[in-house]
């Protein structure tokens, strides 16, 4: 009795596959063939783009990757880093300014960075305000009456000079020919540097110096028949150190002096 | 050794098939140092071998000669950039099976058989008694299955045929096939189980 079933599983048929196989003069052909075109690859010259693989592909050119790399890098940083120094260049005022708050201002150490930025805006922006008074601001703004204007003290002190004159001509024109030269000379002497270069001076030394400025742009001018006491006692004061830090504004008025906090 | 090396010792498991690529490494080596003439040691070694496998992708006999030459020609022109990363054989069959599928896109609508004779052999004993059984000539019945073979072969997407020819027909395991067409082990066992069921569909006539 014969128990094969009369059909196959699927893998009995797929090794019938494996028995497809060509007869032996065929791989003779097969091998002259395959000779002739083995000789024409060695002969014919590839494309260069074929040859990309293995030349990318070799060690040796990853070193030479790296170091292409890393110089980019370092000529990025180079750039970047020198921007801002050639932008402070440009602006030749501002590298100024710069330079002399980085002089004063040399053990705070402040960051280089803001020096651009403050060289581009107006001088008077870049001046340094009281860190003590910074509610104070706009008061800071220097007094700038015009010099032939008659102040009301000035039309006073000239009416009381008159007045003496008459009763007493030696005394008004001592009074007259006094040597406010002195209190002028050591004003002076106490006044700060021209405002420009009171940009690169602390905020307490400068607020000082420039009402000191103010003074001396308008203290013989507009007034001289002020008397000589009042303009020593007002230099005298104005000089102390203690005193500026609490006012941010100096006037003449009715002849007196006006301070405004 | 490399780590290359490590990692083709794991996908190659048998000890038969570890010393086949250790000596077919130096053979490489050999050719890889300007013995040019070693290399035909590797041609006569796997020439049937993958003609087989380019064969039973294409099942046109002119054809898979011109791409099993190619296929050695290419390795032979890339013999330098074999490190020993995979078994040569493994490296091999990939030039040959991408060569395969590259053709077969180029020439999807130029599709005829050309089919070798069936060798005499284990393989087809049961084919005599089957046709012992039915009464029929043997010859004619080994033809008919062997062109609904084909056919239904034909029918499987190209990655599906690839994965059944080089598991049932050429014995590789799984993780030989998925290094060759570069896919996870896991696709490879869907492929399979997939291009089976497909087979079993279509020949469902001479199947048990």
């Amino acid at each position: 009795m014969d128990h094969r079933p009369d059909k196959i599983t699927l893998e009995e048929l797929l090794r019938l596959k494996r028995a497809e196989r060509p007869r032996e003069d065929f791989w003779v052909k097969f091998e002259h063939q395959l000779r002739e075109k083995q000789l024409t690859a060695l002969l014919e010259r590839r494309p260069w783009w074929q040859a990309m693989p293995a030349v990318l592909g070799r060690r040796t050119y990853l070193p030479i990757g790296a170091t292409a790399v890393l110089a980019l890098t370092l000529v990025v940083v180079r750039y970047s880093a020198t921007a801002p120094v050639a932008e402070i260049r440009e602006n030749p005022a501002g590298a100024r300014v710069a330079r002399l708050n980085s002089a004063s201002r040399a053990p705070r150490a402040e960051a280089p960075v803001a020096a651009p930025q403050v060289a581009a805006a107006p001088l008077r922006a870049v001046l340094p305000l009281s860190e003590r008074m910074p509610d104070r601001t706009a008061d800071l703004t220097p007094w700038s009456a015009p010099r032939s204007e008659e102040t009301p003290s000035s039309k006073t002190i000239a009416a009381s000079l008159a007045r003496l004159e008459q009763v007493e001509p030696d005394l008004a024109h001592a009074v007259r020919s006094g040597s406010l030269a002195g209190a002028s000379a050591r004003a002076q002497a106490d006044s700060a540097q021209p405002v420009v270069e009171l940009a690169g001076y602390s905020s307490m030394a400068s607020k000082r110096s420039r009402l000191l400025a103010q003074l001396d742009d308008r203290r013989f001018t507009p007034e001289p028949q002020a008397p000589e006491l009042v303009r020593e006692r007002l230099a005298r004061r104005l000089a102390d150190s203690d005193f500026n830090d609490g006012f941010g504004r100096v006037g003449l008025e009715r002849g007196g002096v006006s301070l405004r906090f | 050794m490399n780590l290359s090396r490590v990692f083709a010792r794991t996908i190659v498991t048998t000890p038969e098939r570890q010393q086949e690529a250790d000596s077919d490494f130096a053979i490489v080596r050999r050719v890889q140092a300007g013995d040019v003439a070693a290399f035909d040691q590797l041609i006569r070694k796997y020439r049937e071998r993958v003609f087989g496998v380019v064969y039973n992708l294409t099942s046109n006999r002119e054809d898979s000669a011109d791409l099993t030459q190619d296929a050695f020609i290419k390795a032979f022109q890339a013999i330098n950039r074999f490190h020993g990363q995979s078994s040569f054989f493994t490296w091999l069959y990939k030039i040959a099976v991408n060569t395969t599928l590259s053709h077969l896109r180029k020439n999807r609508l130029r599709n005829f058989f050309s089919l070798e004779q069936i060798h005499p052999g284990s393989e087809t004993q049961f084919v005599d008694e089957l046709a012992d059984k039915n009464g029929t000539d043997r010859g004619m019945y080994l033809r008919e299955l062997q062109e609904k073979l084909n056919e239904a072969m034909q029918k499987l997407s190209i990655k599906h045929r690839t994965v059944i020819t080089l598991f049932e027909i050429d014995g590789l395991s799984h993780a030989e096939i998925a290094q060759i067409m570069e896919c996870s082990e896991g696709t490879v066992r869907s492929r399979l189980h997939y291009a089976k069921q497909f087979l079993q569909g279509e020949l469902e006539k001479y199947l048990r």
